[in-house]
Formats: C-alpha cells, sequence, structure tokens
C-alpha cells in the first residue's frame, strides 16, 4: 500500500495513527484491523476487525 | 460509533440502485454534456484557488463515485508530464466498494479509500480543499458533513458544493413532474434550493459563501436528444447561452447549484 496514504490516514474509530500489518490496515492505538480489498484501504469502522478486550 | 455504523447500513440499504448500469446507459449526449461542465467549472474553481498555495494541494474528493472528477483531471494534465506530476494531491473517497470498482482511473495522486463522508479518516486541518459533488443530497447528515469538511480543511481551505436545484424554474414550471421524479429518487434523502444550501454553509460557520446556478437550458427528452444530435460545439453553445440569459432573466432558477465557501482563517 501506497506509504504516503498510509501515512495521513488515522483510524476512523479513534482517530490515531495507523499502520499495515499482515496485509491489513492496524490501528496504533485501539488496534482496530481494517482490510485492504482490491488495493483500496476499506476504512469503514463496520468493517473492522475488532480487537479482543 | 454504533450511530455511524448504521448510517453506513442505512446508506448501503438505499443506494445499492447506484449499480444499476441502466442509468448510465439513458443519459443523452446533452446531460453527459451538462455533467462534462460540471467537471469544467469546479475544475476551474480549484486551478485558481490552489494556483495561489506555495504547498502541494491536498484535494479531497468526497463521494468520488467512479472517479470521474479524477478521470476529467487526468485528461486536462495528459499531455503536460510536469503538470502532471506537480499536480494536486488528489484523494477520492467513496463508501461504494461497487463504484470504487469501476473508477475511470485505476489510480490519481494519493489513491482512493472507502469511507464514509461522516467519519472522514483524516485529521483535523489536513485538506487545502474538499469536493462534494452530487453527493450532500444522498447523506443522512447534511449538518454532519459539513462539520466533519471543516474539520479536516486547513484555516482558509476551500470547499466546493454541487447538487441538483429543487428550485429551479423547470420544477417550478412542471411540479407534477419534480413530485413524480422525486418519488422514485429514493436515493435523494434532501432536496437543496441556493438559498437552503446557503443557510447549511453559514450555520456550519463557512465564511465568504458564494452561490450560483447554472444549467438554465432544460427540454423534454426527445428535444434533448435532437439537440445531442446537432453536436457537441452547438450543444455547449446553446448551454452557455442559456446559461448566460438565465442568470440575468432567472436568478438562482438554474438546474444545479455550486457553492463555494471557506474555512475560516
Amino acid at each position: 500500500m501506497n506509504n504516503e496514504l498510509l501515512n495521513i490516514l488515522i483510524c476512523p474509530a479513534c482517530g490515531s495513527a495507523l499502520r499495515e500489518k499482515d496485509n491489513v490496515i492496524e490501528c496504533t492505538a485501539c488496534k482496530n484491523r481494517y482490510p485492504i480489498e482490491n488495493g483500496i484501504p476499506v476504512l469503514l469502522v463496520d468493517r473492522a476487525e475488532k480487537a479482543k478486550r | 460509533m454504533d450511530g455511524i455504523n448504521s448510517t453506513y447500513q442505512k446508506w448501503k440499504s438505499l443506494q445499492s440502485h447506484w449499480e444499476d448500469e441502466d442509468f448510465l446507459k439513458s443519459l443523452t449526449s446533452l446531460m453527459r454534456l451538462r455533467y462534462r461542465r460540471l467537471d469544467e467549472k469546479v475544475g476551474m474553481i480549484f486551478r485558481s484557488e490552489f494556483g495561489k498555495l506555495k504547498d502541494k494541494p491536498l484535494l479531497l474528493d468526497m463521494g468520488c463515485g467512479r472517479a470521474e472528477f479524477a478521470a476529467f483531471m487526468r485528461n486536462q494534465w495528459k499531455d503536460d508530464p510536469e503538470q502532471q506530476r506537480d499536480a494536486w494531491n488528489y484523494l477520492g473517497l467513496e463508501p461504494s466498494a461497487e463504484q470504487l470498482g469501476k473508477r475511470e482511473v485505476p489510480t490519481m495522486g494519493l489513491g482512493f479509500i472507502q469511507a464514509m463522508a461522516e467519519q472522514v479518516p483524516l485529521p483535523d486541518m489536513a485538506a487545502h480543499g474538499v469536493l462534494l459533488k452530487e453527493v450532500i443530497d444522498h447523506c443522512y447528515d447534511p449538518v454532519s458533513v459539513f462539520r466533519e469538511v471543516k474539520r479536516v480543511l486547513k484555516p482558509g481551505g476551500v470547499l466546493v458544493v454541487t447538487v441538483t436545484n429543487d428550485k429551479s424554474y423547470f420544477k417550478k414550471l412542471l411540479p407534477w413532474v419534480n413530485r413524480a421524479n422525486k418519488s422514485k429518487q429514493t436515493d435523494h434523502l434532501f432536496f437543496f434550493g441556493p438559498e437552503d444550501l446557503r443557510k447549511l454553509a453559514e450555520a456550519t460557520q463557512f465564511d465568504r459563501v458564494w452561490v450560483e446556478t447554472y444549467n438554465y437550458l432544460k427540454l423534454p427528452r426527445l428535444l434533448e436528444s435532437a439537440l445531442g444530435l446537432l453536436g457537441p460545439v452547438i450543444s455547449r453553445w446553446a448551454l452557455n447561452l442559456t446559461d448566460a440569459a438565465g442568470k440575468i432573466l432567472l436568478p438562482g432558477l438554474g438546474g444545479g447549484i455550486i457553492l463555494k465557501a471557506y474555512k475560516k482563517q
């Protein structure tokens, strides 16, 4: 994924920075995991895999 | 976050007909020219605004659909590689995966993201400009969307909105046709006149709000198709002429509204 894009995006749930990990986008704070589909980040809270509490 | 989640679900349930190809096939050449003129008007505004900046501007195209505006701008720049390289940092945001899957350009600038206009995954004051082209009447909460735009815009950043005019002269002349069309357009959740749009921008504290209407030439479908057959040059001339006359004779009553407003410095 485009690093320039990743660097500007934030988590739609908590507003924290994101990083790419194992081909998904992970929030560095709340740990929500957002899919990348056909090269496009899916930054919908509905589609996030929520972190186990 | 439940509110936003349910907004996405509601949005998805009502907007799925956008995948319907019949609508696109049904457009006459005059209608296509109208859409193209819209991209031209929007492109001119951003070129003028961004021309004043020293930084490479970030333009957020909220509800970019099939990236028609990105495709238009890329086409404008195609003969000028230097301008293309230095062009804007474009970012297309669209909630529909289906629309993004059919986008007219594979990538441009920063690229594309699937996200909601009510919950933009950008930090505060990230964008120099935001475009809401034929989007705001599809949103569940236009006030929230305008507030979100204000959040992501830099101070002095520009918002450009285009939307169908619910108070056009054609709709005033044929109110029963308008009512019938509205009942079919389940994806249009709100209907705006120029003053409604101005009030929305002013209520959300935007500055220097400018509103204008355009696309005064509106004919029954058969006549539109006939005019389209006369070719793009004559069609464009007719559209420009009626726009110029309409602004004087029927101010605020054109078929489309365009709004420009700024985030306060």
